[in-house]
């Protein structure tokens, strides 16, 4: 019986070659590479301040961090899940590599961990790289030590598995009412109106407005206007 | 060895194969013709396990493709209309990865890898990466894939696409080998002279139905046609004349 890596195989070549081939080699690869560093550093620096001021503030500082954290991986848990409805499509339903395997007699089990883990690599990559300056400044701050890096990856791993294996099952149920490219047509209009919604909804919000309208600081603001010098 | 019984496919109310029985035994290169949409690569897609027909059975070699998949699709070579190769394997890194699947490895598989890339002229091209090759020195990877596995069937899907004279004219001798030896093929084409010069008998097929079934001549005599080509007969059975009508109408 073909086992998981043989299937998996050839998109293992395929990644290798492109590295290799990319057009402008090591120079493409140091600059990515590059950019990404500073974007790993820029996202770093800014959750360091902002948690050693959490850090400072007695009583609900701890919280306050608590929340954030929960904040960034509900936000994650939500992007993944859309992420791995949409590329579960591609990869089970539309993947042109689908006849010659579904031909041969592949176990269907390894057919669906193959599909599967390409589905999970392609939609999870990113938001486990923007984890990591996430989870190394909490480290940092709070005083992790080294225990806290085997901790927040083997607390992390669940979040980027359980939206594959869900979008993927979620996936399979929609293809089985709608044909699959109609369903991916859908589920991009559906992720499109979901950022614009987002925006909206911040937009209505008026996170600004609110803060500028907190009597606390109108408080703060007549403070300011008696401590002005007269004569 | 190919055995259909009652295969039906439908697509919500649409039929796209209709209750087709179909049986083509070993040593047979059988023609599966039909007009576009016919319901000829819906069929073929459900020999190779590809799609789960909506009522009726297929067996190959004795061995069920529903219920014992994986015996029958290791007796199955499949060439598909549509083929895909990774692009950024080397030609002998597929047919490798093929054999993989059909759980075939070590050094029969690399006897067997110089063979067929022998025979279809590809040895100068075995290590280049297959994004280098052109169309029909892929149908050609592609076709040694579905032999690299001695399978005992072959069922080909417009087998002819890309191929050069020179290509066609061996892949029909490569063909004509396999049945010879034993093998049973059942190949799906829209070239009427292929089918009349390679198949011993031939089923036309038009919207998911088997509209006639045998030798040419039993064909002639199927559609009292008298002593007329392939392609009269195809054409009188699957609205030839209203084809012609409408060529006139637009001559005029």
């Amino acid at each position: 019986m073909a086992t998981l890596a043989h299937i998996l195989g050839p998109k293992w070549h395929t990644a290798l070659a492109r590295a290799r081939q990319s057009e402008g080699g090591r120079g493409k690869i140091f600059i990515v590479g590059f950019v990404g560093v500073l974007f790993w550093l820029g996202v770093f620096g800014v959750l360091y301040r902002v948690l050693s001021y959490f850090r400072g503030v007695e009583e609900i500082g701890a919280l306050l961090a608590g929340k954030l954290l929960s904040l960034a991986l509900l936000s994650f848990l939500s992007i993944l899940l859309l992420s791995n409805v949409i590329t579960a499509l591609s990869s089970f339903f539309l993947a042109k590599d689908l006849d010659l395997l579904a031909s041969a007699p592949v176990d269907w089990l390894n057919l669906y961990l193959a599909k599967l883990g390409e589905t999970f690599l392609h939609s999870s990559w990113m938001v486990a790289l923007m984890a990591v300056p996430i989870f190394t400044a909490y480290g940092v701050i709070y005083d992790g030590g080294w225990a806290f890096g085997f901790l927040a990856i083997t607390a992390f791993l669940p979040i980027l598995i359980v939206p594959g294996v869900l979008g993927t099952a979620l996936t399979l149920i929609l293809v089985n009412v709608f044909p699959a490219r109609r369903t991916r047509d859908l589920l991009s209009i559906i992720a499109i109106g979901a950022a614009g919604g987002v925006v909206l909804l911040f937009r209505i919000i008026g996170p600004a407005r609110r803060i500028s309208e907190s009597p606390r600081l109108h408080h703060r603001s007549s403070d300011s206007h008696v401590s002005v010098p007269t004569q | 060895m190919i055995r259909l019984q009652g295969l039906t496919k439908r697509y919500g109310k649409f039929v796209a194969v209709n209750a087709i029985d179909l049986h083509v035994p070993r040593g047979e290169l059988f023609g599966f013709l039909g007009p576009n949409g016919a319901g000829k690569t819906t069929t073929l897609r459900m020999i190779a396990g590809i799609l789960r027909p909506s009522e009726g059975g297929i067996t190959l070699g004795g061995d069920d493709v529903i219920t014992e998949p994986m015996a029958a699709k290791a007796r199955l070579g499949y060439i598909p209309d549509r083929p895909f190769v990774y692009e950024k394997l080397s030609g002998a890194e597929f047919l490798r990865f093929v054999a993989g699947l059909y759980n075939q490895d070590g050094t029969v598989v690399e006897k067997r890898i110089d063979e067929l890339l022998e025979l279809f002229e590809l040895s100068v091209w075995k290590d280049e990466l297959v994004e280098s090759y052109s169309h029909g020195m892929r149908q050609k990877l592609i076709i040694s894939s579905a032999l690299i596995h001695r399978p005992e069937c072959i069922v080909v899907d417009e087998p002819m696409v890309g191929l050069d004279p020179r290509g066609a004219r061996l892949l029909k001798e490569i063909f004509r080998e396999f049945v010879g030896r034993g093998g049973t093929v059942l190949m799906s084409t829209h070239t009427l002279e292929v089918a009349q010069a390679m198949c011993d008998r031939i089923a036309i097929i038009q919207q998911g139905n088997i509209v006639a079934y045998g030798t040419i001549d039993e064909l002639r005599e199927q559609t009292a046609a008298g002593d007329v080509s392939l392609e009269e007969l195809f054409l009188k059975l699957t609205g030839g004349p209203a084809m012609r009508e409408l060529a006139a109408i637009l001559a005029d």
